[in-house]
């Protein structure tokens, strides 16, 4: 049995979990300005075909993102990552994003929500775009694009939430490929992020 | 990873992070190269009419299908199927953008949809999806300002051409609501005239021959 103690740290990281939290039908102040994607950029000692396998598949993702994830590889395609995988469906973690484009090994693209503390963009969808190049060495440049932020303060607060998330995502990834695989009953402390705007 | 390339590596992480949405300018030798030029084609017009009018036009598919294409479906929540049928008359799966759907909706202002890539596109990399982004901005109680935006474009040869191919389609849809708020209905007649005219200049550009050949 993994420690859900251990389990509900980690789970604090990118991706938001179905709660009961009531829908609210008014939404925050609208911006006049359109939000600017994060970026977050990572190389790797790992080939292109490496590395995209950590990314597009389910035993690669249990590697460093989540105990257990569920990945369908082709557009339209469920990719889950499951924080709580023993939980009854729905409240496992992150569940029902969609594979919006597929190109192996270059770049892939998703639907990604909001935390749930951002009440007003319940439900709603940002853009999560994964690109690959592989280098003359061997190694491996990766960059994530997040994008589709809403008008919306809330919008923004959960654009400075992510800001800080990929970079606790990327440094999980680096101990993956420096240590192993993560021990999901023994997160090293360092590992884990549940800061952002509240 | 080596010590020295840990350190490039974490430095251009924190500015990564420290001017995330102020710039995007690359550590060398460590990232992929951004594209200078706007990721997205965009599309955007006054339409006179206030902003509820408009917001149900694209949020219905009463109105989706009297300036859009001749058929339309919108369940608009997120999540809710969206297709729009330029071709009606054809079989399931050749009628237009079918089985898509909303992926954010903010009341009045702005909606998120999936989008098919074109034609051209799809026979060179397979079946990806892009998003549509459209936005509404009251600018008086009976004008409005529409501003549509196509994302979700790769950067491989396959992808050439889609950003001038977007261009060109939604000028005609804000051309269409336009058309749509001063006058009704669209004639669909004239209107499949106006597509086939603009599919013919997206031919005469050769604007799905490829940049990087």
């Amino acid at each position: 049995m993994r420690s859900k103690t251990t389990i509900f740290l980690v789970a604090g990281l990118l991706l938001p979990m179905a709660t009961g939290a009531a829908e609210q039908s008014m939404h925050s102040p609208m911006r006049d300005t359109d939000l600017a994607p994060v970026y977050a950029h990572r190389s790797f000692d790992a080939s292109i075909n490496q590395v995209w396998e950590t990314w597009t598949t389910a035993a690669g993702l249990r590697t460093f993102f989540s105990p257990d994830a569920a990945v369908d590889p082709q557009v339209d395609g469920e990719y889950s990552i499951l924080f709580y995988p023993d939980n009854p469906a729905g409240s496992r973690g992150a569940e029902g994003m969609r594979i919006i484009a597929f190109e192996p090994p270059t770049r892939f693209v998703i639907t990604w929500n909001h935390p749930p503390r951002f009440k007003t963009l319940k439900g709603q969808r940002a853009l999560v775009e994964y690109r690959f190049q592989a280098r003359d060495d061997g190694g491996t440049d990766m960059q994530v694009k997040h994008f589709g932020w809403g008008q919306n303060e809330e919008s923004a607060r959960s654009r400075e939430y992510f800001d800080g998330a990929w970079a606790a995502v990327l440094k999980r990834l680096d101990y993956r490929y420096e240590h192993g695989p993560l021990d999901w009953d023994n997160v090293p402390k360092h590992l884990m992020y549940s800061g952002g705007p509240k | 990873m080596n010590h020295q390339a840990s350190i490039v590596v974490t430095i251009c992480l924190i500015s990564t992070l420290i001017f995330a949405g102020e710039s995007t300018e690359a550590c060398d030798g460590d990232q992929i190269n951004e594209n200078p030029e706007p990721e997205y084609s965009e599309s955007a017009g006054i339409v006179p009419a206030s902003v509820d009018e408009v917001w149900e036009l694209f949020t219905t598919a009463k109105g989706l299908s009297s300036f859009y294409a001749r058929e339309a479906i919108i369940d608009p929540k997120v999540g809710g199927l969206f297709e729009l049928h330029v071709f009606p008359e054809n079989p399931p799966g050749r009628r237009g953008i079918e089985g898509h759907q909303v992926l954010a909706i903010e009341p009045k202002h702005r909606l998120v949809l999936s989008w098919i890539a074109p034609a051209a596109i799809r026979s060179k990399i397979g079946p990806q999806t892009t998003i549509q982004e459209i936005t509404l901005v009251p600018i008086g109680l009976n004008e409005t300002r529409v501003r549509l935006r196509q994302f979700g474009f790769g950067e491989s040869s396959g992808w050439s051409g889609a950003k001038e191919y977007f261009e060109l389609r939604s000028r005609d849809v804000v051309f269409n609501i336009k058309e749509r708020v001063e006058n009704g209905t669209l004639d669909w007649e004239r209107a499949m005239n106006r597509f086939y005219e603009t599919t013919r200049r997206i031919d005469e550009l050769g604007v799905f021959q490829s940049k990087h050949q």
